[in-house]
């Protein structure tokens, strides 16, 4: 059965985001009159943490009106759709189901806005638009700045309103996210990239050299792109993409002598200035936040961190009185700092959380080499990066469930806990977070 | 079974991330300092019976994590609190310019009679400074909550700022409940150690009863 069929919506997916008043315009294989309805376009995330962009008509959406307690209103919006179905909704109802559209989020290959970014086009294969729709409060923007926290994309160069999925499979994913933010590959950036990696390691002298000359020839003979009107980071951004690609032609028929040496000093363009700031204080991480914590700037933040953060403050606040990270000026704390710093790179999305450097500590005193513990720390994270989610979802479903199985296994204490006010178990907020991780002796936890 | 205190009340710990919440929290608790302290995650407290003016007061005292992720964990305790020490750092000026994104905070989330205090903390660190006591008073002024400079390495004012907030509350109560009686006794001593005492800036105490 195709992903996007209808009938194997999973019964418990969760709404990511959701924009309203959006008009369905057109959809491959659909018949004219599921055109022009209005709906809500959604991204959802699937019980197995997949995602798609949903579109529903608006028949088929149901106000939650009981459920009104902001701070639980992730949790609710988990029981919203369970409760659509299980209504006492008849045919009306499936047929309206039947008009729901899907486009799983792996299989997006393109998507671009256009009509005064009203308008809003996917596309699951190249040169097809499958799905148009229309935005009729405000525009396409929010959407896709939410969709954009999904998958990675780079625009176009001849259409800065196209943009280019550049998230092939899960397993690179987060490397490959991490380049892509870099910015420095406008298309297709894994293929250049590890072809590139590849044949550094097999010719490194070659490829280096092959490297350089393409290079040269776009400074040196100049190019259309260096009409000097451009920002700095577009010309050094295309500069590369065309090495890259000029390179990968290169490379793709092995001709590995291609490359000339140049003796005549090529005249550069004016040097452009770039002036470079102090490590990022703790003092600016803090005054990146808005009144209510978030952070406005995340691409600035993101060039911030690169450079220092709260990492260090919590680096020398972890297992100090454990040998190995004791004393002042002790090596391990810069290790445990570094494996910190790479993985907020590596997971530009989830940021560094409190807690993290508890759960890493072991595993570095365990492993007792960067690399290894960096990779550990990795897969540990994927478990449980939930806990550390932005709008604490993750921590607070399993807090939900704690209190469930409470109320099971012993009503009486459950109805204890509520009565004190403790009801939403926050005193167990720790204990889950980091796995029990501050609450048993360094021994027991090394077990 | 007899009640071993009078009043119970729930104070509450916050401010950014790193400002010293906790080593005011172990300080007064514990009296002791810890430098190399873990960082707060979610919520923690602790307990700490003091007698005011003849009478046992349960000071239970709530420390929170600075960090925003935390923070719809933390702000679910300011509800029940009775009072709030706002924390920031002295060698941290963003720590310092935060305390109004604090106290706003609070007047979103907590009882609208609640008892607040700001603590300029770290003063020991006089040459990493970044906020001068003048500004600190400066802005309490202005919110009209009291202040002090607190070192939770030095122990200095730490117990003079929870004993100030705890009397305030204790206050509060009585006028509360012997609205028709005559007002207690105020001017009793509290119980101060040989250090606090020792470094007690007087003119700290004459600000105070003005605020
Ligand atoms: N010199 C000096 N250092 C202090 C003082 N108070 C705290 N510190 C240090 O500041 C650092 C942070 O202190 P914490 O008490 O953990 O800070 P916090 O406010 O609880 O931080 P979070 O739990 O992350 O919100 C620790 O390394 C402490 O040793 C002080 O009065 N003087
Ligand atoms: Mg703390």
């Amino acid at each position: 059965m195709s992903s996007s069929s209808v009938e194997d919506i999973p019964e418990q997916c969760r709404d990511l985001f959701t924009q309203d008043g959006v008009l369905l315009k057109a959809c491959m294989g659909r018949s004219i009159s599921d055109l022009n309805s209005i709906g809500m376009l959604c991204i959802v995330q699937n019980t197995d943490s997949s995602k798609c962009i949903e579109w529903r008509p608006n028949d088929l959406i149901t106000i939650d009106s009981d459920t009104q307690d902001q701070e639980w209103a992730v949790v609710n919006t988990i029981g919203r759709r369970q409760r659509t179905l299980s209504g006492n909704m008849t045919s009306d109802y499936a047929a309206a189901r039947a008009r729901i559209i899907r486009i799983p989020i792996r299989d997006l290959k393109t998507f671009k806005c256009s009509r005064n970014n009203q308008q809003m086009q996917f596309s699951t294969k190249p040169g097809v638009w499958h799905n148009t729709f229309y935005f009729q409060h405000g525009n396409a923007e929010i959407f896709v700045s939410n969709l954009k926290n999904h998958v990675k994309t780079a625009k176009t160069r001849h259409d800065r309103n196209t943009y280019v999925v550049v998230e092939p499979n899960l397993e690179s994913q987060e490397l490959n996210r991490s380049f892509a933010e870099l910015d420095i590959f406008t298309e297709n950036t894994t293929d250049v990239v590890w072809n590139f990696v590849s044949n550094f390691k097999q010719r490194p002298y070659a490829t280096t050299m092959e490297a350089f000359s393409k290079l040269n020839d776009i400074v040196y003979y100049g190019n259309e792109t260096m009409n000097g009107k451009r920002d700095v980071s577009e010309e050094v951004a295309d500069l590369l993409t065309k090495s890259m690609s000029a390179l990968e032609d290169a490379t793709s028929v092995t001709r590995s002598d291609e490359y000339e040496v140049i003796n005549v000093k090529p005249t550069l363009p004016p040097r452009p200035c770039i002036p470079r700031g102090t490590p990022l204080s703790t003092e600016k991480w803090e005054g990146l936040h808005d009144t209510e914590g978030r952070i406005t700037e995340v691409e600035g933040v993101k060039q911030l961190i690169f450079r220092g953060s709260l990492v260090e403050k919590d680096v020398n606040r972890t297992d100090r009185t454990h040998p190995f990270f004791a004393g002042d000026n002790n090596p391990n704390l810069i290790v445990l700092q570094d494996i910190l710093m790479t993985y907020v790179m590596y997971n530009f999305d989830l940021g560094y959380v409190q807690g993290m450097s508890d759960i890493l500590a072991p595993l570095l005193l365990l492993l007792g080499n960067e690399v290894d513990s960096f990779w550990c720390f990795v897969g540990f994270m994927d478990k449980i990066a939930s806990n550390f989610d932005m709008d604490q979802a993750g921590m607070k479903q399993q807090l939900l469930n704690l209190q469930l199985l409470l109320t099971f296994a012993s009503p009486e204490l459950a109805r204890h806990v509520a009565s004190k006010d403790s009801g939403n178990m926050y005193f167990c907020f720790r204990w889950l977070l980091v796995w029990f991780k501050r609450e048993f002796s360094h021994a027991d936890i090394m077990r | 079974m007899a009640k071993t205190y009078d009043y119970l009340f729930k104070l509450l710990l916050i401010g950014d991330s790193g400002v010293g919440k906790t080593s005011i929290l172990f300080r007064f608790s514990e009296d002791a300092f810890n430098i190399s302290f873990i960082s707060t995650i979610g919520i923690d407290f602790k307990i700490r019976t003091i007698d005011l003016d003849g009478k046992k007061v349960k000071l239970q005292i709530w420390d929170t994590a600075g960090q925003e992720r935390f923070r719809t964990i933390t702000t679910a305790y300011y509800r029940g609190s009775m009072g709030i020490m706002l924390v920031y750092d002295v060698t941290n000026e963003k720590s310092f310019e935060n305390i109004k994104n604090w106290i706003r905070n609070i007047e979103e989330n907590a009882s609208a009679d609640v008892e607040k205090m700001i603590l300029g903390n770290k003063c020991d660190l006089d040459a990493k400074r970044q906020v001068s006591k003048e500004q600190g008073e400066k802005l309490a002024i202005e919110y009209q909550i009291k202040f002090v400079e607190t070192s939770a390495k030095d122990s200095l004012n730490v117990e003079y700022a929870f004993y100030t907030l705890a009397r305030d509350i204790k206050a509060k109560m009585e006028k509360k409940q012997e609205a028709s009686n005559p007002p207690g006794n105020r001017s009793g001593v509290h119980t101060l150690n040989d250090t606090d005492r020792k470094r007690q800036p007087t003119s700290w105490l004459a600000r105070c009863s003005v605020l």
